[in-house]
């Protein structure tokens, strides 16, 4: 009865995979590109086969070999999966530039081409298909991270290459580089500055609070109801006295503080920085083994010694998960800013739904949502790295 | 009652379990004992098809049991384990009155039950049945998981390591506690351990298991004084003869013993008994206080100031208590008697080291 | 923490009817805020009244938590049984990176795709709102003992019963938490919301802005940021009433 590996395992169709190439299947219907006469109107959606059969052919194959490959049991599935769905993603890409600008060639320059419903699901076909493989593959991390990366490296490369050029965003993009740049700096100035300076005042708050029982709960009280309060009602309550006070004190607006604009922002975004990084700091303090402590003065360390060479390292990790969660918050956050004057890629999103003009709206909403999850992927690195070796994973 | 042939689980390359075969009569306590990782909590777990066999069958009554439906199969099979699981968010009534309930008995029923329970595991029902589980102390846990496993009287139990969450005297009590209760119920009652003494204690069978296979099956005293191969021998230790002393109860050796009051004067020590060197001396209540050495009694004055005192829980055994704790109580003290008291603390009479010497030698011979 | 106490209730309720009593007081609204600012000519913005205002939001708020609920409580539950354990892994990947997308971005994408109005902000918070609902209820299904679990199906209880009567009491606490994030994030982005024509007391505050009001910012903001307390209390009230 008993053998070396049970044979179920390698027969069993992949349920996640094989949801995948239905979803991918079904994603050939709904149109691919929708063709507008200009940037703020209504478009046209088209529909694969009528851009190009050749490519319905293509990935109908496709995705029929994944979906055998999903239902039955070879060895190595996972790796054949996965290279296939890196196929396609790749493929979803290429076509889709090279649509567009075929598109675009036979249309007046005012027209745009923008990515519709199929192809977007296609893409999340193909991540599903991808998160299938990798969850199942035996094969080295090597392998794993090819079937990973692959996908999204393609397409920077396309999008570098000025391949997707034709396509809406990039259109929008190429009036407005000039512009982007400008706000993209800002954002990165606007929520890096305010969550360095939260921090500043932040960790300090969170040692006294970890070390002081009375000064913990009027801390934690006053951080907790300032993260419940959203986001352009404490701009909007910022605005009101600062006004007053840069009409009172005209000197300050020399300084470019006044009621609106980067003023309220730069504090509140401070202001909401300041729960994730008191309550990590007291956690990361209060965590601590006082067993390990009591080792450190027993030996004979000073009270800065400890802090330098145990509490530090040991509380690190965990203070900067609160910076990641405050930066990441951040992004989001300046966002909303632009709608107070203080400028950023908010900007874009506002002016894009004004002016009813997706492209616009776009333009601003991903490169936004890509800052946040650099920033994240960037912190979860540092935290990673700044763990000290022996300590097992897990923070606040 | 229960009838297992030949079951046998394997787990990919591991066998667990090895074309075991095991009967149980009714009322009949069998402990499954063995090393760690014999397979005995895999066998258990089979019985109530917590997992299932990879062959072989298992007869309750006749019946077998992968016929019938688990749900309805463990609904009549009581189950309690070391964690005892009570749920932290019903209070102990409800907790008790789960199973019952699942079998929609009505209301009134399930409360008497509940009261009737609470009462058979010693806890007061007027004070318990809204407690909940975080107010409890580890042996009222236990004792009310058994109350649970109990609930909806079913005739077959299951334990599986009942009493080992907690400290050795709270798991003497409970122990105590079972086997009184188990006169009353007569359940058919299958337990797993891996304390020895435990399996003495409690087992009318014991199934001493290995690698997944059953060993020996005997009664304790067949296992202590025949044990059948060299693994039964090793395991069951070289100090079975004070083993086997762990199934014999104090009650058919408690002498009476002389005592005098503790505001007594010195001389009526004498007057107790004159053969005697040592007098237990006792209060008002009739309660062991302490002891008095009648060779070193002063001239005159009270017995209060002769007096050793003691604490009666360091010397003394309950009258549940068995000849082997009584012998190990008389070797820590460094007497050849112990007083036995009741749960008043009351002295009830002693037990002497000559008659745990006869008893020895009895056991010997048989 | 420890489970609220009756007075705990009884200050929340009063605040609560005291919040709500403000709120449809139109006349105190106006005469307060033209204490606060006098020069300006209109306090309180003319579309609809505060109380008005604070309704719209809520319905927005109640609307797409309530789907939420319906959808992600159930989907979390699925991913932890048998039948659904297969997509644990990517449900759980998706939800977390969902989570770090910025609500407005949510919001905004949701412009080109169903246009503007009440539809894509109740669809973006919706879908937004998810997140937390999801991780929670993996999280403290995740978290009851196993040795609870196996005594529920030990007695005889069947794979539904233990879930009704074991796992999802003794969740329920951590799945509240979640629900309760999500509609603080909601109450906060439903304010966004106005700029895409949602209504709320968004409208007012981005009203103000354009017209350089601040009345009508104040008008927005001060029952919004009361709102949200009040309800991240109440819910955190419900919350530890299941701690056992």
């Amino acid at each position: 009865m008993s053998t070396a590996k049970t044979p179920q395992q390698s027969f069993a169709p992949d349920s996640v995979a094989v949801t995948g190439t239905v979803i991918g299947l079904l994603a050939l219907v709904p149109g691919w590109l929708t063709l507008k006469p200009s940037r703020v109107a209504a478009g046209v959606s088209l529909k694969l086969w009528e851009l190009e059969w050749g490519a319905v052919g293509l990935f109908v194959v496709l995705w029929s070999a994944c979906l055998v490959l999903g239902l039955i049991g070879v060895k190595r599935r996972s790796i054949f999966l996965g290279i296939l769905a890196n196929l396609i993603i790749i493929l979803t890409l290429i076509f889709a530039g090279f649509a567009a600008s075929r598109l675009h060639a036979t249309t007046t320059p005012i027209a745009r081409v923008a990515p519709g419903a199929g192809f977007w699901v296609t893409l999340f076909a193909a991540y599903v298909l991808v998160f299938a493989a990798r969850q199942k593959t035996r094969s080295s991390p090597l392998w794993r991270n090819l079937l990973s990366w692959s996908g999204l490296t393609v397409f920077f490369v396309l999008l570098f290459l000025g391949w997707f050029d034709s396509i809406s965003v990039m259109q929008e993009f190429m009036g407005q580089e000039d512009r982007f740049a400008q706000e993209l700096t800002r954002h990165m100035l606007l929520f890096g500055g305010s969550v360095i300076i939260g921090t500043l005042i932040g960790i300090p708050l969170g040692i006294w609070s970890a070390r002081s029982r009375r000064a913990e709960k009027p801390i934690f009280f006053i951080a907790n109801i300032t993260q419940t309060i959203p986001s352009l009602a404490l701009f909007g309550l910022l605005i009101a006295p600062l006004s007053a006070l840069s009409f009172a004190f005209p000197v300050l607006r020399e300084f470019g503080i006044r009621g609106v604009g980067a003023t309220p922002a730069i504090i509140a975004l401070i202001i909401y920085s300041l729960l994730p990084i008191i309550q990590n700091t007291y956690t990361s303090l209060r965590n601590l083994d006082p067993a390990v402590i009591d080792a450190g003065l027993g030996m004979g360390m000073s009270r800065m010694q400890i802090f330098r060479r145990i509490e530090v390292p040991l509380a690190a990790p965990i203070v900067l998960e609160g910076v990641r969660i405050a930066l990441v918050q951040s992004v989001g956050l300046t966002a909303v800013a632009a709608l107070i004057g203080a400028g950023g890629l908010g900007a874009f999103v506002f002016q894009g739904l004004g002016q009813a003009a997706p492209d616009l709206i776009i333009l601003g909403a991903i490169p936004i949502i890509i800052l946040a999850l650099l920033v994240d992927a960037l912190m979860r690195t540092v935290v990673r790295i700044t763990r000290p070796r022996g300590l097992a994973g897990g923070g606040a | 009652m229960i009838r297992l042939e030949h079951v046998t689980k394997v787990y990919d390359i591991t066998i667990a379990v090895n074309d075991f075969s095991l009967e149980v009569a009714k009322g009949e306590v069998c402990v499954l004992i063995g090393p760690s990782g014999c397979g005995k909590t895999t066998t258990l777990r089979m019985i109530n098809r917590l997992i299932e066999p990879t062959s072989g069958k298992i007869y309750i009554d006749g019946k077998d049991t992968s016929q019938i439906k688990p749900e309805q199969l463990r609904l009549s099979i009581g189950y309690a384990i070391q964690s005892v699981g009570l749920f932290p968010h019903l209070s102990v009534a409800q907790n008790i009155a789960t199973v019952p309930e699942l079998l929609h008995w009505d209301r009134k029923r399930v409360a008497r039950r509940v009261d009737e329970l609470l009462e058979l595991v010693g806890l007061n029902p007027r004070e318990y049945a809204r407690k909940y589980p975080r107010e409890l102390s580890g042996g009222e846990a236990q004792r009310i998981g058994v109350a649970r496993a109990l609930a909806a009287d079913p005739p077959i139990l299951l334990m599986d390591e009942p009493f080992g969450a907690v400290d050795p005297l709270t798991r003497e009590r409970l122990q105590a506690q079972f086997v009184r209760i188990q006169q009353e119920v007569r359940k058919t009652v299958i337990l797993v351990t891996h304390d020895l003494d435990e399996a003495i204690r409690l087992a009318d069978r014991i199934a001493i298991m290995a690698a997944g296979k059953l060993v020996q099956h005997d009664t304790p005293e067949t296992i202590l004084s025949r044990p059948s191969n060299k693994f039964v021998h090793d395991f069951v230790g070289t100090d079975r003869a004070l083993k086997r002393l762990s199934r014999i109860s104090i009650t058919n050796f408690i002498r009476q013993s002389s005592s005098v009051n503790v505001n007594a004067p010195v001389k009526e020590v004498m007057a107790a008994c004159d053969k005697c060197r040592w007098v237990w001396v006792v209060n008002d209540a009739g309660q062991l206080v302490g002891w008095i050495d009648r060779t070193t009694l002063p001239e005159g004055g009270s017995v209060k100031e002769a007096i050793v005192q003691v604490k009666p829980e360091e010397i003394a055994v309950l009258t549940s208590a068995t000849l082997r704790e009584a012998l190990s109580r008389m070797l820590g003290q460094g007497f050849r008697s112990v007083p036995v008291v009741d749960d008043k603390v009351r002295l009830i009479g002693e037990v002497t080291l000559r008659d745990i010497e006869s008893a020895t030698a009895e056991t010997e011979t048989s | 923490m420890r489970r609220p106490q009756i007075k705990d209730w009884v200050l929340l309720a009063a605040l609560i009817a005291a919040f709500a009593t403000l709120m449809a007081n139109t006349h105190l609204w106006v005469a307060t805020l033209r204490l606060l600012f006098p020069a300006e000519a209109q306090v309180i913005h003319p579309r609809a009244s505060p109380l008005t205002l604070l309704l719209e939001h809520l319905a927005l708020v109640a609307i797409s938590s309530s789907i939420t609920i319906l959808i992600g409580v159930p989907l979390g539950i699925w991913v932890t049984r048998r039948s659904g354990r297969n997509f644990l892994p990517i449900v759980t990947d998706l939800t977390s990176f969902g989570q770090t997308f910025p609500p407005i971005a949510v919001l905004a994408l949701a412009v080109p795709v169903l246009g503007f109005g009440v539809l894509p902000t109740v669809v973006a918070l919706f879908l937004y709102g998810l997140m937390p609902v999801v991780r929670n209820t993996i999280a403290g299904l995740n978290a009851v003992p196993h040795d609870l679990i196996d005594a529920a199906y030990g007695m005889g209880m069947s794979r539904i019963q233990a879930l009704l009567r074991v796992e999802i009491p003794l969740s329920a606490r951590v799945i509240l938490a979640g629900i309760r994030i999500s509609v603080i994030i909601n109450i906060g982005t439903a304010m966004i919301g106005a700029a895409i024509g949602a209504g709320g007391l968004g409208s007012p505050i981005i009203a103000g802005l354009v017209l350089d009001n601040l009345a009508y910012i104040i008008e927005g903001a001060l029952p919004a940021a009361v709102l949200a307390v009040l309800a991240d209390q109440l819910l955190t009230n419900v919350e530890q009433s299941f701690v056992y």
